[in-house]
Order: structure tokens, then sequence, then C-alpha cells
């Protein structure tokens, strides 16, 4: 059965209140989210979430902002620009 | 001699210099001071120079007359005031002039005043210590007006072609001339690692980790080790010409893009925390990913890079190679669109915009901030030798190299206030602020 786009897991980067990092990244895990990174000195961390998910983590207590994970990608090497 | 009121065009030549310092060839006075007035109280900032200074006798010009100007300007006993300008060109005696300058700073209603000059066009490659004051401000300082003559020279002209001894980006940003080094000033370059055996850089690497599963801090790209040595190259490199800002810098190496070139927000959010835990004062990021007319920045980089300014860490980042001047000009990318991100752009070495660099399309942070350069860009390259780059990724480093000798010369800087000194520095370009922001990069 091939997922539905709502169930695929998509990227996600947040800021959170950094004086209640550990309770608000709970909260979060708890609402859907898998952490795939966390900087507690500043408060952010990276993740996967299903996108019917979203909205719930969004919703999380202590949650500054969320973006859609961004990923760069450079040219190849022997590109003359960069 | 000195030039007094008296006869100064007796003989019809060229007007004599002021009396005082005169700094090497070049550079000429009028012995004329030029004065810029409130618009809404000219009358009070004349007469503090009447009564302190004693400058000469006020005429006064309006649009009509402006065709008297010339010659009044040509008589040594008159001071002209053009009230549509709010702005005066006054005589005033080669020992009042220390006066003139003091009674300007201190008057609230004169906003500048300084030495009127003959400009000529002249070479750019002249020695010179690079202007550091803003413009425009109070001053007698007579070399900084030939330094700013020079810059003003030097950016319409472009730099020289020779770059046997410094590339032409040091050189248009005057990396060249100044004693800075950023001596014990760390910079995080994350990126795609570096040779840490190359032997330019060795001995600059002050640190390294790697954000990419499976993958060393070895560079397996290039344009990692291309920004770390525009960052902080040696003063005698292997091979010359020399090509890093700030040669004595300290450079964080956090790999977050893997040896294609790929990179995830999530890397690039643990680099810049790790960065900031090593206590960098300068993370360079020659990265970023496109985004659409209107798009906002990101919310999180926005936040972090507020938290990373209140710990005294400055952020630049590239802003972007998707455009196509003429006519194409395309957003600045993310994260370089956050409001307290420093968004470079690149030059060519005719000191205008390259045609790749993207623009302040967006508000809200996605402006241009500063401008570098970003053009055949000779730098480093993995396995011990060198390569020629363009792009804002390398117009990046330069930045950071810059904020490395702002550090130095200023240990208790705050990071708001080496963005202040980096903007201030810049040289004002004729372009569009749209594509160059403040102006040109200069080191200080």
């Amino acid at each position: 059965m091939s997922e539905s786009p709502r169930s695929a897991p998509v990227g996600v980067i947040f800021a959170v209140d950094p004086d209640r990092f550990a309770e608000v990244v709970r909260a979060l895990r708890q609402a859907g989210l898998t952490v795939t990174s966390e900087q507690p000195e500043l408060g952010t961390l990276s993740g996967t979430v299903t996108e019917d998910r979203l909205p719930a983590v969004e919703a999380v207590d202590g949650v500054e902002s969320v973006d859609r994970e961004g990923t760069v990608r450079l040219p190849p090497p022997d590109s003359p620009f960069q | 001699m000195a030039n007094g009121f008296t006869d100064r065009r007796v003989f019809g030549g060229p007007p004599d210099r002021p009396s005082g310092s005169v700094t090497g060839p070049g550079t000429e006075y009028t012995g004329r001071y030029v004065v810029l007035l409130d618009p809404s109280d000219q009358e009070s900032g004349l007469n503090a120079l009447r009564s302190s200074a004693g400058i000469a006798s006020v005429e006064r010009v309006r649009g009509a007359e402006a065709a008297n100007a010339a010659e009044l300007l040509e008589r040594p006993d008159v001071s002209v005031h053009f009230e549509e300008l709010g702005a005066a060109v006054v005589e005033v005696r080669p020992d009042q002039r220390h006066t003139l300058v003091t009674t300007a700073e201190a008057e609230p209603s004169i906003i500048a005043a300084e030495p009127e000059r003959m400009v000529y066009a002249m070479p750019i490659t002249a020695p010179q210590q690079a202007p550091t004051e803003f413009f425009p401000a109070y001053r007698s300082d007579e070399d900084v007006v030939a330094c700013h003559t020079r810059t003003e020279i030097a950016a319409a002209q472009g730099p020289a072609s020779d770059e046997q001894s410094f590339t032409w980006g040091l050189q248009a940003i005057r990396a060249n001339l100044t004693d800075l080094t950023g001596r014990g000033v760390k910079v995080a370059v994350l990126d795609t690692g570096v040779d840490t055996t190359h032997p330019d850089l060795v001995r600059c690497v002050e640190g390294t980790m790697s954000f990419v599963v499976g993958e060393a801090v070895e560079d397996g790209h290039g344009h990692g080790t291309h920004c770390v040595g525009t960052v902080a190259g040696p003063k005698n490199p292997q091979q010359a010409p020399r090509y890093g800002v700030a040669c004595d810098a300290r450079i964080l190496v956090g790999k977050v893009l893997s040896n294609q070139g790929s990179g995830a927000d999530g890397q690039i959010l643990a680099g810049m925390a790790w960065a900031i835990a090593q206590g960098a004062r300068v993370i360079s990021l020659s990265l970023g990913a496109p985004v659409g007319p209107g798009e906002l920045f990101p919310q999180t980089y926005e936040i972090l890079a507020r938290r990373a300014l209140e710990r005294g860490t400055v952020i630049v980042a590239a802003a972007g190679n998707d455009s196509n001047r003429p006519p194409s000009i395309l957003p600045v990318s993310r994260p370089a669109n956050c409001p307290s991100i420093i968004a470079v752009a690149a030059l060519d070495k005719s000191i205008t915009p390259s045609f790749f660099s993207n623009g302040g399309i967006n508000g809200q942070g996605g402006e241009i901030n500063i401008a570098a350069p970003g053009r055949d860009v000779r730098s480093a390259a993995p396995g011990g030798g060198y390569q020629t780059m363009s792009g804002t990724s390398m117009a990046t480093p330069h930045v950071a190299g810059v904020l490395a000798l702002l550090a130095e010369a200023n240990s208790n800087a705050s990071a708001a206030d080496l963005v202040a000194s980096l903007k201030s520095g810049a040289f004002p370009l004729t372009q569009p602020v749209r594509d160059v922001g403040a102006g040109l990069l200069q080191a200080p």
C-alpha cells in the first residue's frame, strides 16, 4: 500500500523556549515528532513528523517557531559558480 | 605657503595646499571647508562659525542665482551659503581651521564639516591606509579625506589587475593595508569541511567537527577549503598571491554539507550550536536554499540568530547565486534572508554586482546587507593547491574575515557593535542598495 501524502514524514525545525527545553521536547515527542538533532543551549531542534501530525506539534506549549526543513545543495565541484 | 584669505588666485594656478599636515602626493585642498547645515536651522550653524572661527562674510545663493556661485566661490573674502542645499562653502584662515571643525562638531545644527578638496582621477593601488570613518563626518584629518578619495576612485575604477602579491579581493577590501590579522579570534566556517593537510591551512584550524553521518571533516568537494582559505589563509602562502583576509584567525571547521555538497537544516543548526559553544565570534555560512518572491524568512533561524547575537556571535550568509542579470534578479536565499543574519552579495572586479548575485527583492530581512568580492576568487584547494571560484559563497568569507579583524581591534565589542562597525565601514557604492546594501566591504 502506498503512503498517502498526509502520512508521509516531513522534516521540520523548531525554536522552543530554551528555559524548559527538555520539557518541550518531551511534549513534541508525545505529539508525534521523531527528533533528529537538538541544541539545548540555543533552544533549537530538528525532526520528522507526519504531515497530519504537524498541527499537533505546532500547538505544543513552548514552541516558538516551526519551519519546514530545507536542504542546501551546492553545485558540483567543477561548476564555475558556487 | 599658507593659504589665507588673500591672493589665493593671484597667479592663476591651482589653489595652494592648506598649512598643516599634508599627506603624500595627489591630495589637494582648496583651503575652504564644506559645511552641511541642518536644513531647518541653517542660520544657527553659520552664526556659530562666524563667532568662533571668524569665517568670511556669507553670501547667500538661491537656485536662480546659481550661475553667480562660481564667481563668488572664487572670491577669497566671501563664504557661500547654498540655502536650498543646506550647505555652505566657507572661507577660513588656516589657523582657524581646527576651531572650525571643533565648533562644527559641538554645534548641533551642523551635520558635517570637511575640507573642500580637489579630485583628480588617479590609480588606486597607492599603498595607503583605508578609511574607517563613516561619511559624512566631522573631520579635519586630511589623511582620512585623502583615503576616502582614493577609495572612491578605487570603487569607480576597480582594483588593479595585478594579483602578484594579493588577490584582487584583498585589494578591493583593503585587507592588504591593515595591520590587524584577526589574532586569536575564532571564526566558524560551516561548509563541506576542509583539507586538513593543506600546508597553507594546517596552522589556522582550531577545531573540527563533522555533522554529516559517515563522513569525516576532510573536504571531498573543495567548497569548504576555499572558504576557509579566504577567511584565514596565511600571510605568506606556499604560492603567492596572499588570499586570506584574517591570517591569524582561528578557524572552527564544522562539516554540515556532504562531499556532494548537500546538507539539511538540522545539520546546519547543530553546526551553529557547536560553533557558538566553541566560542566563535563569527559564523560564516556560504550556503543557502532559494526562496520565492514574497516568501518569509525561516523563523527558527531568525530566533537562533538572535540568541547567537546575544551570546556575542555574528552570523554571515551568502545571498545566493540564482540571478541572471540583466534582467533576472532573484530574492536573497534562506537563511541569509533572516533580519539578524548578514546577507552578502557578490561583486565583480569592476566593483559591480556579479550577474548571478541575488538581490533584496523581499522585505523583512530579505535585504542585501553588504557586498564583497565574489567573482574569480583565488583560494586554497584540496590537495595542497589553489583554485579560482565565483559565487556569493566566495564573498561571504571575506566578510567573516573582516569581522574577525574588527573583533580583534575591539575585543570588548558586542555582536551588535561588530555588525554596526562592519556596515559603517563599508564603502557606499553607486549601485542600488537592493544589490549591494551598505556597499563594498572594507577592512578596518
